[in-house]
């Protein structure tokens, strides 16, 4: 279909093309990840075509849905995950979401997060930024947010946590354009993050944290996220210590 | 710190209707994997409670914190440790 629009050098969002459920292909794996019931799977039939099943309701995806889409040129496999509030405390479902960020290395990670609870969603997106530092954050529902008269500073919001921050409402396919530019310049290197950290480790702590990332660095020289790893095994995380015995951490 | 009788530590197992809280933390037994569970959820110092909901057998209770509905069981919601607020708090 040709028209005047599809055409034009400003109309952006032409440079997407969805492309299903073909994933054999591609340059880039970019995760999905947030909350339950933020519109992950909104954000994904939007880029991807594809009519995975969304529902307002938690637990909706309990496994992981895969499709993919270009955009200028290049090919992106988009993974949609189960919703999770946290990565360190996990159900079954969420620890495949937490496994996938983890050990699964996407190239970007969006978190999609609830405009009008952003301060609970911040949670899982601080946790993530401990782990990767190729984050978007996608803030979603900002047609609800706007109906009850939230109003999100987004550039401050950038500023503090150091990573690009786009505002949508995939449902109408608004910020969709600027979501798959801050994906794609992160993806090819074009945008550097500086993630906010967690300064507040107590130095005893701190010491332990470091004598056993070290003694993680002899043993797996290759280990991404060591010093993460190191402090999930020091608080006893049962699914990282197995991880761990099975040889699944490098 | 005025109205010190109200600075009572009591349990959110403890909230009733109509009444707000503030949560003061988390009972020194609860650990591991609740524990963090909870915190997840928002059940961290500072955060302002209600009872928004009671279900039939009064368990669990449905409470409103930061925005959402999380319910608890009681056997929960008899670790988190709060004080409860007048209503000279509440403007604050």
């Amino acid at each position: 279909m040709t028209n005047a629009c599809s055409t034009c050098k400003y109309n952006t969002a032409s440079d997407l093309k969805k492309m299903g459920e073909q994933t054999a292909s591609f340059d880039y794996t970019i995760a999905l990840a947030g909350n339950p019931n933020t519109g992950k799977s909104t954000v994904f039939n939007t880029l991807t075509g594809l009519r995975q099943h969304t529902g307002n309701w938690p637990g909706k995806t309990v496994t992981t849905a895969q499709g993919s889409f270009s955009f200028l040129d290049k090919k992106f496999k988009l993974v949609d995950l189960p919703g999770t509030y946290s990565l360190l405390s996990t159900s079954e479902d969420e620890e495949v979401a937490r496994d996938f960020i983890l050990f699964g290395k996407p190239d970007v990670t969006i978190v999609v997060v609830d405009a009008s609870r952003l301060e609970r969603n911040l949670n899982l997106a601080l946790q993530i930024l401990e782990i990767t530092n190729k984050v978007v954050l996608c803030v979603n529902l900002m047609d609800e947010a706007k109906r009850h008269n939230i109003e999100i500073d987004d550039r401050t919001l950038a500023r503090d946590l150091g990573i690009p921050v786009v505002m949508t409402s995939a449902r109408s396919n608004e910020g969709i354009t600027e979501l798959l530019h801050a994906v794609h310049d992160l993806a090819i290197g074009e945008i550097v993050t500086k993630p906010y950290h967690f300064q507040d480790i107590p130095r005893t702590t701190n010491k332990a944290i470091e004598k056993l990332n070290d003694e993680l660095l002899k043993l797996y020289p290759q280990l991404a996220n060591s010093r993460w790893i190191a402090m999930r095994l020091l608080e006893g995380d049962e699914s990282i210590i197995k991880a761990l015995k099975e040889g699944r951490l490098h | 710190m005025e109205n010190e009788a109200l600075q009572i530590e009591t349990k959110l197992s403890e909230l009733t209707y109509g009444e707000e809280a503030e949560i003061l933390g988390i009972s020194d037994n609860c650990k591991g994997e609740i524990r963090r569970r909870l915190l997840d959820l928002g059940f961290v110092r500072g955060t302002r409670i209600t009872v928004q909901n009671i279900s039939p057998l009064s368990n669990p209770v449905a409470y409103s914190l930061r925005n959402t509905l999380i319910a608890l069981r009681n056997e929960q919601a008899e670790l988190i440790l709060i004080k409860k607020l007048s209503d000279n708090d509440k403007r604050l």
